[in-house]
């Protein structure tokens, strides 16, 4: 019974970590919740991970490398970045709610899509190049700084550009790139 | 241009191609790796001079990357079920800026974070305002004394951590055992003992001599004809009865100075 009550606890302090922000960008490192939670802090999140499901959340590990590994080790999992996700797809009038103008959310979906598929890295000259045919050149430019200075994406001496940490916890590159794709094109 | 020359061109132009693979993210199937590792075999026994072999190591060092760069690619590739770049630019330039805000919807699990003040950080926040003097009394100027300067003594050096005993007291005795060696004749002259190779390092030594003298390690001997000083070590620990002052100016030690230096020459 007490054993219970402690797992409760260690449950509502995972939550209480996760979702409140005490650094300038959101989410816990594995070794801040190895601290706070103990050394089976992953069995704590999986638990937490069952509560939050009932809320429509989800809990989603970035990883410090860009391929997720398929058996974590420890070390990986205390540098990764735990981070609490909706776990359904939102609205279009949810997104508005939230700031996102429609025209920024299909630059963001060009970007991420085309970065993804050269391999997560491209000059962010063609990325301009592929998103001047469609939107004006103004609001191209300040769009892309926008998205960088968000954490969406990452720009280096090189002028190269690459995902972001926040698109990496937040967007599924395969199913952007799969729903590209699949959508059918009106000519 | 000479068969060498030619061969070293083609190396900086493998590495170079290889660079803008590395650097460019273009695809590392461009390279021929075989072709090129052929091309640095054929070579090698050419490169004689070091520089010319690590150009040739370097060479190798960026196939090698290539290589692996061709092996992460594969793995991209597989991992997402290849989708050709060139197909997924048309799909995007084709579709309506509407429909690819909508592939991106379906996409996105935003993160959920709460910023929000605990009762904690509140409570907090009024002990700070509470204790907090007001703006007025903050920027309240500091009252300045005007002081005239002034000399330091040793007991407020040592107040202040600047010398501490135990390493004046070190200085002093290696100084004594110095005195002792140089003073053969039972005495030295007291400018040959204290000029040094510079002014600061003089004025030290005069500073430590003082402190020797008053702790009774050595004592003065005045020639009232000759005006000449003399240092005389000693062991006992019988301090001065009696204070000589002795000004060390900058001309007088560069006088001292230049006397050495001519007998030394």
């Amino acid at each position: 019974m007490a054993e219970e009550a402690e797992l409760i606890q260690k449950v509502r302090r995972a939550v209480r970590l996760l979702l409140f922000q005490r650094h300038r960008s959101p989410g816990v490192r594995g070794w801040e919740l190895r601290k706070c939670l103990g050394k089976d802090y992953v069995k704590i999140i999986e638990l937490t991970r069952r509560h939050l499901d009932e809320l429509g959340l989800d809990i989603k590990v970035v990883y410090e490398q860009a391929e997720e590994p398929t058996k974590p080790t420890e070390e990986q999992l205390e540098r990764a970045r735990f981070y609490v996700v909706a776990k359904e797809a939102i609205t279009a009038t949810e997104a508005q709610l939230s700031g996102w103008r429609v025209d920024e959310l299909a630059m963001l979906a060009v970007a991420l899509a085309y970065i993804h598929s050269k391999h997560g890295k491209v000059p962010r000259a063609e990325v301009e190049q592929l998103l001047k045919e469609k939107f004006p050149e103004w609001a191209v430019g300040m769009t892309l700084d926008r998205f960088i200075r968000r954490g969406y994406l990452m720009q280096d001496e090189q002028d190269m550009l690459y995902t972001g940490w926040k698109a990496r916890a937040e967007i599924d590159s395969r199913l952007l790139l799969r729903q590209v794709m699949g959508k059918e094109v009106k000519l | 241009m000479s068969g060498r020359k030619v061969a070293l061109a083609e190396l900086m132009r493998i590495i170079s191609l290889c660079q803008s693979v590395r650097l460019k993210g273009l695809d590392p199937f461009e390279i021929d790796v075989r072709k090129k590792l052929e091309v640095l075999r054929k070579y090698l026994p050419k490169w004689k001079a070091i520089d010319e072999l690590l150009l040739d190591a370097e060479a190798f060092n960026e196939l090698s990357t290539v290589i692996k760069l061709q092996g992460d690619w594969l793995k991209r590739q597989a991992a997402m079920l290849y989708v050709d770049p060139e197909l997924v630019e048309a799909k995007l330039k084709l579709l309506e800026p509407a429909e690819l805000a909508r592939c991106l919807l379906a996409a996105w699990r935003p993160i959920m974070s709460l910023e929000q003040v605990t009762p904690q950080r509140l409570q907090e926040a009024i002990d700070y305002w509470n204790t907090l003097p007001p703006l007025r009394e903050r920027m309240r100027m500091e009252e300045v004394v005007e002081a005239s300067p002034g000399t330091v003594s040793f007991s407020e050096l040592l107040r202040f951590k600047f010398v501490s005993t135990a390493e004046l007291q070190g200085r002093i005795e290696e100084l004594h055992r110095r005195l002792k060696e140089e003073a053969r004749s039972g005495k030295v002259d007291y400018w040959d003992f204290v000029v040094q190779d510079t002014y600061e390092k003089s004025v030290e030594r005069a500073y430590y001599v003082a402190f020797m003298i008053s702790q009774g390690l050595a004592t003065l001997e005045l020639d009232p004809l000759s005006e000449e000083i003399y240092l005389k070590p000693l062991e006992g620990k019988a301090a001065a009865t009696s204070s000589v002052p002795i000004a060390l100016t900058y001309e007088r030690w560069k006088e001292r100075r230049s006397r050495e230096h001519g007998r030394g020459s």
